[in-house]
């Protein structure tokens, strides 16, 4: 195209747009004028703007998203390739059911016979029609029922094992019965009294046991009643024809067909539906009302009815005329029909019938009572007629009852106890058909915590429940449906599982818990409640997670005693909830630094969400953030009024233990939640890693054993368990203790940082390669791998390689983002130069920390280090700010400012008061003082003493503190001071005027620092001394 | 339908976005899969939806699909309007392309019906609608740039007026007034081809089995 007419083409374009917009700024009336006046001569342009007008409608058309659009087609197609066996075929799977053969369909939908390839049980499985399929609300309503369905246990009614959801299809799986139903059964004609009594007897009792549970049939049919090989009566379907989606069209009364809304009114029958429903309506039904349990009892008397003549009570070619005749007609009398039938049943058929409920029989107990005194009636004469030489019989009889008696008390002893506290439950996702996003994952997270307040419930870790799927080759995040949750819940042998479902109904929302029995499938417990909108979703979730609680067995004053409801002060924002649960799985999935923003924007959207604070602050805590991590564990804790009893312990103990570092206190805590939460490993873990920071590693051990024994799972338990082994040198049982968490599937850098700590003390040299070489790329291992082995070399005196390892892992560290980890690498780094010496090197690594990352730790290793290069001053200065920032806190109080103090005495030539300073650090020196760093900074306090005694000339006793590096490898491990003692030592011994015990431990430390570099001032001051000896 | 465990994660999704974006053909087919599961995973939500009385919340199931497929949080909030761009024409490409292949299926396999209920939804609800709403939308650009981006944000990204003048940079008066005319001139464009669909459509009401519903809404 020319350029030029490019250009007008363009311009012609925007004028007509131009056109179109003013245009409709007119009223409609004034259009046709506008548009002549504007366009004038050109004709074209006026048509082409009419037509354009013309279109001009405020319609759907391209107002649903294309993905909509192209869903919906793909949907139709479905539906229309006459896909309406939901796709079942023989030989196929669904669920873990194998379709056998079919057994029949229906109005209710298809029946297979299948085999229930977990239990090995034949099982008859119902799909439901296509309509349910496609309306989320009559799944719900369908799933109601057939829970309560399920719910009913009587020999009468068939029991229900399972109810599913597979590609769409809803299907129901149930007792698989060998026998005919009663309609084929009458199909050869009447059945003879003695035959109809039992079976009547029967029916009656099934629906008295079910409206004893209010439950309504509403399909009471022949057709739905089976009756086994052995003459048993199994009812079926109780309460589906409630939920059919179908609209119905209501007979035809004066004003003719009316139609009814779906759930607002009763159900009927749709035109297409089979007559031998319609027969066996009440009246009632038929006029489309509410119904109650004497709908059944009408239907019960035209079975009756069909069973004793062989004939319908209500009958006719068409609907319209079966509804007549039930609204209108009386059926044929029944002893014109059958002469010989007794009158008793004569009677209760008509009083049955009655069209006006009030003149029916108003229970099935009413129709039961006169259906046995006839059959009591005949078996009086068939007794009378025989002899009385059977009484024995009765006598047995007797027994048998008794014996039922007995079993049903020990089936009732069960459903009291549903579980007990050793049991475990898995939790399901929960199943969202309302398409809003915001309750996935969400009330999950909240049912979670909700049941997690119960010390009697125990819910499979988040972490177990990811090991199990692991086992079965499923990712971690996988969806966890409810099939799933039972085979998780089997795989870790839990007890049962917990599935819920939120569906919306009209603007409300209905909402099932259900817990169920994995082994067996049968339902423990189930609620039901519905929500009057969003923001009491959470509200009514509690409510029905708190019953759910009590109909599992857990005692009333345990659930009042632990029970902060949810949605009222833990956090109404649901997407709040939601957002918090998208961190956990992000921190599952990804790894903590994932995780942060979901848990930064719950806190936005509720900022009184403690949970959020909770989470946000331990995963910066383990992403060695220790500022950050303090920070929102601190604001969780002020909030911790607001939270769930275990909340509370979890967030004071947090608290305690690592915000403030008051351990006393937070081992009370840690004991109270484990005392209450016997289940919950989290307390004994903790405590096991403050018996380290302690130095009480073997009552650490004792609490790591237990943690790991609830939960095997827990990674952070084997590191602290390694830790505490190799710190009293059980190094196999630390190695062993690797084991255990790989035979798990379990890993994470600092086990490795331990092995190599480990092959350290074994002086496995290709081991060590081996760690550092596994940790190389790993973002959180690498740059701690790279610290360690900066200190094995300046543990050998190589103070080039250390200070390049430690270059290292600062940049590993900084790449990782971890800015709080580069300054502890580097401070690591300045503590040992100012060992060695080197103070200036040591004061401007000092500084640089300081200025970047000021937190805890690095404020007291600060200090150490400036009092170690002589800075006393400030070295006291900051330790003094470090007693006002941390007034409670166990280990800054009682081991570090003790040392720090010390070192400063030392500067000051006060050998014996850095000696009382350290008075109270003995109890705490062998500990592993600093929790949130790994540093090289084991026995401070023994090794200032000892220098102490070295300054008051007192060889021995300095050789005693010097002694406990060489007795405790395993604390020290490869930090430097480590090897330093050794030159102590020889110093001690020269004091000591072992001139021989001297040389060997200057030896020693010469031996270890064979090839270090020459200029470090420690090793020429050795040197020195050494010749001196000579 | 890929197997879970290779299909890409939403992280891996938005990188794909992104080179697609910057020209690697390569990244749709990896796309492909993942959008179209999530197609039949939509389908099987619309059927237990279109039923009257339950009005669709579109945009919240468009918006799960993203959230689904889409690492949202890994874009960087400046390239948030580049990222919707990409999306919708990622959405596009895919959509068209399958009800492409759809189509040429179907002609093999017979006719087709489209319920009453849904011949009452003026949108273009058969496949050969979304190739032809791709066309119309093509040649519109020619004349109308921006124009058929809103439509393309909107209509095959799934973004609400907001979002979109967000992403184009405009005003969502503009964003309204771009819509309209645009949907003026689409539905034009469209009625010209498909008349001869639309009768058919209305004939071939039969035994679907929505037909003997009753019907309030009005539309």
């Amino acid at each position: 195209m020319d350029e030029r007419d490019a250009e007008r083409e363009l311009e012609r374009a925007r004028r007509l747009e131009q056109l179109y917009h003013s245009a409709l700024e007119h009223p409609e009336a004034e259009r046709t004028t506008f548009v002549a006046a504007e366009c004038g001569a050109d004709s074209a342009l006026r048509q082409e703007l009419e037509s354009l007008l013309a279109h001009d409608k405020a319609d759907s058309f391209i107002e649903e998203p294309a993905l909509e659009v192209a869903a919906r087609m793909v949907a139709q197609q479905r539906r229309r390739s006459g896909d309406d066996s939901g796709g079942v075929v023989l030989g196929q799977t669904v669920s873990h059911y194998r379709i056998l053969e079919k057994l029949g369909g229906g109005g209710m939908g298809v029946v297979y016979k299948a085999r229930d390839t977990r239990l090995g049980r034949l099982v008859a499985l119902k799909f439901l029609p296509e309509d349910f399929a496609a309306d989320p609300t009559a799944i719900v309503r369908f799933q109601r029922e057939a829970r309560a369905a399920s719910s009913l246990n009587h020999r009468n009614i068939c029991t229900i094992y399972d109810i599913g959801e597979e590609a769409g299809r809803a299907f129901i799986a149930m007792e698989y019965l060998d026998g005919q139903t009663l309609k084929h059964l009458i199909e050869s004609g009447p059945l003879p009294t003695g035959r109809l009594l039992p079976l009547a007897i029967q029916i009656t009792e099934a629906l008295e046991a079910a409206h004893a549970q209010g439950i309504i049939h509403r399909d009471v049919k022949p057709a739905n009643i089976f009756v086994t090989a052995r003459g048993q009566v199994k009812v079926l379907d109780f309460g589906l024809a409630k939920v059919s989606p179908h609209r119905q069209i209501v007979a035809t009364g004066p004003t003719g067909p009316r139609f009814s809304d779906a759930g607002s009114r009763e159900q009927l029958t749709s035109p297409g539906m089979a007559l031998g429903t319609v027969a066996y309506m009440s009246p009632e039904q038929a006029r489309g009302e509410e119904l109650d349990i004497r709908t059944d009892l009408f239907s019960l008397g035209a079975v009756f009815y069909e069973m004793a003549t062989g004939h319908r009570a209500f009958d006719g070619n068409t609907a319209a005329i079966v509804f007549d005749a039930i609204l209108n007609r009386d059926p044929l009398s029944i002893s014109n029909l059958d002469p010989n039938l007794p009158e008793g049943l004569a009677h209760i058929m008509a009083k049955a019938l009655e069209k006006d409920r009030k003149d029916r029989y108003q229970s099935a107990t009413e129709i039961l009572d006169d259906l046995k005194a006839i059959a009591a009636g005949r078996r009086a004469r068939v007794a009378r007629a025989l002899s009385n030489r059977k009484l024995w019989l009765a006598a047995i009889a007797t027994l048998a009852i008794l014996a039922v008696v007995a079993v049903a008390f020990s089936i009732h002893q069960r459903r009291l106890h549903q579980l007990s506290e050793q049991d475990t439950l898995v939790l399901a996702d929960f199943s969202n058909s309302t398409g809003d996003p915001v309750f996935d994952d969400t009330l999950k997270q909240a049912i979670s915590v909700q049941l997690a307040q119960s010390p009697f419930l125990n819910i499979l870790s988040d972490a177990k429940t990811r090991a199990t799927l692991r086992l079965m080759a499923k990712p971690p995040g996988t969806k966890l449906t409810p099939d799933l949750a039972r085979d998780v819940c089997q795989r870790a042998a839990a007890k049962a599982y917990i599935s819920g479902s939120i569906a919306s109904l009209g603007s409300e929302y209905v909402i099932g818990v259900d817990a169920i029995n994995c082994e067996t499938g049968d339902a423990l417990a189930q609620e039901q409640v519905t929500a009057a909108n969003k923001e009491q979703v959470l509200k009514a979730l509690g409510g029905a997670t708190t019953k759910l609680r009590s109909r599992l067995g857990e005692s009333l004053a345990s659930i009042q005693k632990f029970d902060t409801p949810l949605g009222e002060d833990t956090t109404s924002s649901l997407e709040a909830v939601k957002f918090l649960s998208l961190g956990r799985k992000a921190q599952q999935e990804k790894g903590g630094d994932a995780a942060v923003p979901y848990f930064k924007h719950a806190i936005a959207l509720d900022p009184n969400f403690a949970a959020a604070y909770a989470a946000l602050g331990t995963t910066y805590f383990n992403l060695r953030e220790p500022a950050l991590a303090n920070e929102n564990l601190k604001k969780a804790f002020e909030l911790r009024d607001r939270v769930s009893d275990r909340e509370r312990y979890w967030f004071s103990a947090y608290y305690y233990h690592l915000v403030i570092g008051d351990l006393d206190k937070a081992v009370e805590t840690y004991q109270l939640w484990a005392e209450d939460y016997p289940h919950d490993n989290v307390p004994r873990g903790n405590l096991g890693q403050i018996y380290g920071f302690l130095g009480q590693y073997d009552t650490g051990v004792t609490e790591l054993l237990e943690d790991l024994r609830l939960n095997p799972d827990t990674v952070a338990g084997y590191n602290n368990l390694m830790s505490h082994y190799t710190a009293l040198n059980r190094l196999e049982e630390a190695k062993a203790a690797y084991q255990r968490a790989k035979a798990r599937n379990l890993d994470a850098p600092f086990l490795h940082w331990n092995l190599y700590g480990i092959a350290f003390l074994q002086k496995d040299a290709a081991e060590m390669q081996r760690q550092a070489t596994w940790a190389a790329g790993k973002p959180q291992g690498e740059n701690m791998l790279l610290s360690a082995q900066s200190d094995t070399e300046a543990y050998a005196g190589h103070l080039d390689r250390a200070r390049e390892l430690t270059r290292q892992a600062m940049q590993s560290a900084a790449q990782n983002d971890q800015q709080e980890t580069v300054g502890q690498w580097q401070m690591n780094a300045a503590l040992r130069e100012a060992e060695f010496g080197n103070t200036t090197r040591a004061r401007q690594q000092i500084e640089e920390v300081l200025a970047k990352s000021p937190n805890r730790d690095m404020q007291i290793l600060g200090a150490l280090a400036l009092a170690r290069i002589g800075d006393s001053a400030r070295a006291e200065q900051m330790a003094d700010d470090l007693a006002k920032q941390f007034p409670q806190d166990t280990v800054v109080n009682r081991y570090w400012l003790p040392t720090i103090r010390a070192a400063n005495e030392i500067n000051r030539k006060n050998p014996a008061k850095a000696i009382d300073a350290l008075a109270i650090s003995v109890p705490y020196e062998l500990g592993n003082p600093s929790p949130q760093a790994e540093i090289g900074a084991y026995l401070y306090p023994a090794y200032i003493r000892g220098q102490s005694y070295l300054l008051l000339q007192d060889g021995e006793k300095a050789e005693g503190e010097f002694q406990k590096f060489l007795t405790h490898p395993g604390i020290t491990v490869n930090c430097p001071l480590g090897a330093l003692a050794h030159l102590q030592l020889g110093r001690a011994y020269t004091l000591m005027h072992d001139p021989a015990k001297a040389r060997a431990a200057y030896d020693d430390f010469f031996g270890l620092w064979k090839d270090a570099d020459a200029d470090v001032p420690a090793l020429k001051q050795a040197k020195a001394e050494y010749a001196e000896l000579q | 339908m890929p197997d879970f465990s290779d299909a890409p994660s939403k992280v891996e999704v938005t990188q794909l976005l992104k080179a697609w974006g910057t020209g690697d053909d390569k990244a749709l087919d990896r796309l492909t899969p993942v959008v179209q599961q999530e197609l039949h995973r939509l389908a099987h939500r619309c059927m237990s939806r279109e039923r009257p009385g339950h009005t669709l919340q579109t945009t919240a199931l468009v918006n799960e699909v993203y959230l689904r497929l889409v690492d949202v949080n890994a874009v960087e909030w400046q390239d948030r309007a580049h990222f919707f761009a990409i999306s919708a024409r990622m959405m596009r490409r895919i959509l068209t392309d399958f009800a492409r292949s759809r189509n040429y299926q179907k002609r093999g396999a017979g006719a087709v019906q489209v319920s009453f209920d849904e011949a009452l939804v003026v949108t273009p609800e058969k496949d050969g609608d979304i190739m032809a709403l791709d066309e119309a939308l093509t040649e519109f650009a020619v004349l109308y740039p921006r124009q058929s981006q809103v439509v393309e944000l909107r209509f095959f990204g799934g973004l609400e007026v907001k979002e979109t003048a967000e992403a184009l940079k405009i005003s969502p008066e503009t964003v309204k007034r771009d819509w309209r005319f645009a949907k003026a001139w689409l539905r034009r464009a469209l009625s010209d081809e498909t008349i001869g669909n639309a009768n058919e459509d209305a004939t071939e009401d039969t035994n679907d089995d929505d037909s003997d519903e009753p019907r309030k809404e009005s539309a």
